[in-house]
């Protein structure tokens, strides 16, 4: 699902605050961590925000939930195999690059009969989140497919685990193998 | 012990100067510190502000995965306990350090910039005079650092099956 080129300017990075309100109306309900602080921000962070931003195509929004200095992340290329397994983002402005380009692609895409936003959490499963002291370790799982106006069929099917430390108060992203292959298969 | 194990196994990297150095910390160090049962001896290969270890318990759902080791006290008690428990098997017909580089395999290791993964392969067993036969099969991948020009680990994906079920 590669773009069609067609952004000429920068995109207005601040939404109007109509939308922004819609937009924590909708979300705030789906956290399902209501009762625990911890698993509730990290979710939020995860889901919520990584969402929000990506449909903003605005990494600004969520700059604030990675640790840059510690970052690094993994990406499994959908393969169960780790022999396939690649060092893609040793930088988070490596990350951030491919996020930007999938932002970019999404952009492009028009879905029949349901809006972006409720497709994505529609697809996203994000319930175990293990915590131990500073640390947290949150499977995020994607599996849903859609079909576009434009794009064929979209189909979301892969999980990530991603690897969080708490920095001065705050849940930040360290780094995450991604794009594991949902389910992975038994044992060979 | 030392000259035992150059005899025993090669850096595969001598012309490599990172991966020659991450092997030599995740191989002959590790092992040379882990037979002394002397934490001490690998110690600073680990950079503690950032580390953490998850375990994947030998298990290919990530449905089983652990954070086992939030903190490297925690991978620590855990390595002394492994070490101990090594320590009082007795091996047939073949030295430990020599089970221990016959048995697992460190040959990929992907660099870039100042970050890079290694993944480390046992695959071996051994006949123990006191424990029955003793399996080494599994993988785990290592995170490393590159901190004042010293390889760090900075965390790990422990004990993944060896080898894991297909991709579909």
């Amino acid at each position: 699902m590669k773009a069609k080129a067609k952004k000429t300017s920068k995109k207005p990075k601040a939404k109007s605050p109509a939308k922004k309100a819609a937009a924590s109306t909708i979300t705030e309900s789906r956290n399902p961590f209501s009762g625990d602080k911890e698993r509730y921000a990290i979710w939020d962070a995860l889901v919520r925000r990584d969402y929000e931003a990506f449909l903003a195509n605005d990494w600004s929004i969520c700059a604030g939930d990675f640790l840059e200095s510690e970052f690094m992340a993994y990406d499994a290329c959908f393969k169960a195999d780790p022999d396939h397994w690649r060092l893609k983002y040793s930088q988070l402005k490596d990350y951030r690059a491919e996020w930007l380009r999938q932002a970019d692609d999404f952009e492009a895409v028009e879905m029949k009969g349901i809006s972006k936003l409720d497709f994505l959490y529609k697809a996203v499963v994000l319930k175990s989140i293990e915590i131990q002291n500073n640390r947290a370790v949150a499977h995020k799982k994607f599996n849903g497919s859609v079909e576009t106006v434009n794009h064929g069929t979209l189909k979301l099917k892969w999980q990530s685990i991603f690897f969080l430390k708490k920095d001065r108060g705050r849940w930040k992203i360290t780094g995450f193998v991604g794009y594991l292959p949902s389910p992975m298969p038994d044992n060979a | 012990m030392k000259a035992k194990l150059k005899g025993a196994v090669k850096n595969p990297f001598p012309k490599d100067a990172d991966r020659k150095a991450i092997w030599e910390l995740l191989i002959p160090r590790d092992f040379e510190a882990f037979l002394a049962k002397d934490w001490s001896i690998g110690a600073a290969d680990f950079l503690e502000k950032e580390f953490m270890g998850y375990d994947a318990c030998g298990i290919s759902n990530p449905d089983h995965w652990r954070l086992r080791y939030a903190t490297l006290k925690d991978y620590r008690e855990e390595w002394l306990r492994q070490a101990k428990e090594f320590q009082a098997v007795e091996l047939k017909a073949v030295g430990k350090m020599e089970f221990l580089c016959k048995t697992i395999t460190l040959k990929d290791i992907e660099v870039q910039g100042n970050r890079a993964v290694a993944k480390m392969k046992a695959n071996g067993s051994v006949e123990t005079l006191n424990h029955g036969p003793l399996t080494m099969k599994w993988q785990s991948i290592f995170f490393l650092k590159k901190v004042q020009r010293h390889w760090k680990i900075t965390s790990f994906v422990s004990y993944l099956p060896n080898p894991m079920g297909k991709s579909k």
